[in-house]
């Protein structure tokens, strides 16, 4: 003798039962992620975390962001010892370079022009000669 | 699934997402080790075939990463959430399938057990995935969250946007296909439980 259930959906405490078993085998192996999947999708987060994060940064104003428009404190103390450099060879300019120097210094730089880089010191020297 | 894999298991999923769009990358790893099995689980009892379950797993969580900075915490939980995206890319994928496959149980891919063998927990497992490809795809659904991810009915329903009458209604629909198609399986591969 079957029992009555006044729910046509409903399946009966036995069958309800039985499939209990098979549900809770169902939870116990649920499919599983492989180790390499996971690393993947995890690094795929961990890429797009850092995209919101460089999104999110605001653009820096002021003298910090001119420091960082020309890249940051290193390439600052690189431009620093290039300007230092520059200004001393200005005072005191190495003897290589004294001749053609005061040459443009004393506005004869007309002749400086005609002179060919290599020959510009020999060329000095015959002027001042023949002078 | 209710066990934490990250180290961040004081920390709610509203927490964690909110540290991920301020670009902190250990809550995105703790996220995905969180939420990731979860979707892969769900993917593969809804689709049945785990390749294509990856791909969707991929594709929620990219959805989940790109809308962190506007998530509003409180609004939905992130699982609830993540629950929705995965079905619906998972039925978009069973409705481009059809007409060939929809409804149609796989064939058994694993070597059948001798005869009057007991099940063991892990057959019976691969028994109700088998069953459960069978069901309709809303039935399956509401099935696989009701009784495999061990949802209230209230939440099943929010996650299928359907009432609490419904979603039980469809469960109910889905226990008894289930036990028919169950009862055929042990006749056909010999089981007898």
């Amino acid at each position: 003798m079957t029992t009555e259930h006044r729910d046509p959906e409903d399946i009966g405490p036995e069958a309800e039962a039985a499939l209990e078993r098979y549900f809770s085998a169902g939870r116990a192996h649920p499919p599983a992620l492989s180790p390499e999947m996971l690393a993947r999708l995890t690094a795929e987060a961990q890429g797009q975390a850092r995209a919101h994060g460089r999104a999110r940064r605001p653009a820096r104003a002021g003298l910090a962001g001119l420091i960082a428009a020309l890249g940051g404190w290193p390439a600052l103390a690189g431009l620093a010892t290039t300007a230092v450099a520059g200004f001393w060879i200005g005072l005191a300019p190495p003897d290589l370079l004294a001749p053609s120097v005061e040459a443009l210094w004393s506005g004869d730089s007309e002749l400086a022009l005609y002179l060919a880089p290599a020959q510009g010191l020999e060329a000095l020297d015959t002027l001042d000669g023949e002078g | 699934m209710a066990v934490a894999l990250d180290n961040m298991g004081e920390d709610s999923d509203d927490a964690l997402i909110a540290r991920v769009s301020a670009g902190d990358t250990r809550a995105a790893q703790a996220l995905t080790l969180r939420l990731a099995p979860r979707v892969y689980a769900h993917a593969t009892r809804l689709l049945g075939d785990a390749a294509e379950a990856e791909d969707v797993t991929q594709e929620a969580l990219l959805k989940l990463w790109r809308i962190a900075p506007d998530w509003q915490p409180g609004r939905a939980q992130a699982s609830t959430w993540l629950y929705r995206v995965t079905a619906n890319l998972c039925i978009d994928r069973l409705r481009r399938r059809r007409p060939a496959a929809l409804d149609e149980a796989p064939e058994p891919q694993d070597a059948t057990p001798p005869v009057t063998e007991r099940l063991t927990e892990a057959a019976r497992a691969r028994a109700l995935d088998q069953a459960l490809a069978a069901l309709p795809e809303r039935q399956r659904q509401a099935v696989v969250l009701k009784h495999l991810e061990g949802l209230p009915t209230e939440r099943v329903a929010e996650i299928m946007d359907i009432g609490p009458r419904a979603a039980e209604s469809l469960i109910a629909r889905g226990k008894r296909a289930l036990t028919a198609r169950l009862a055929g399986l042990r006749k056909e591969l010999g089981y007898d439980d």
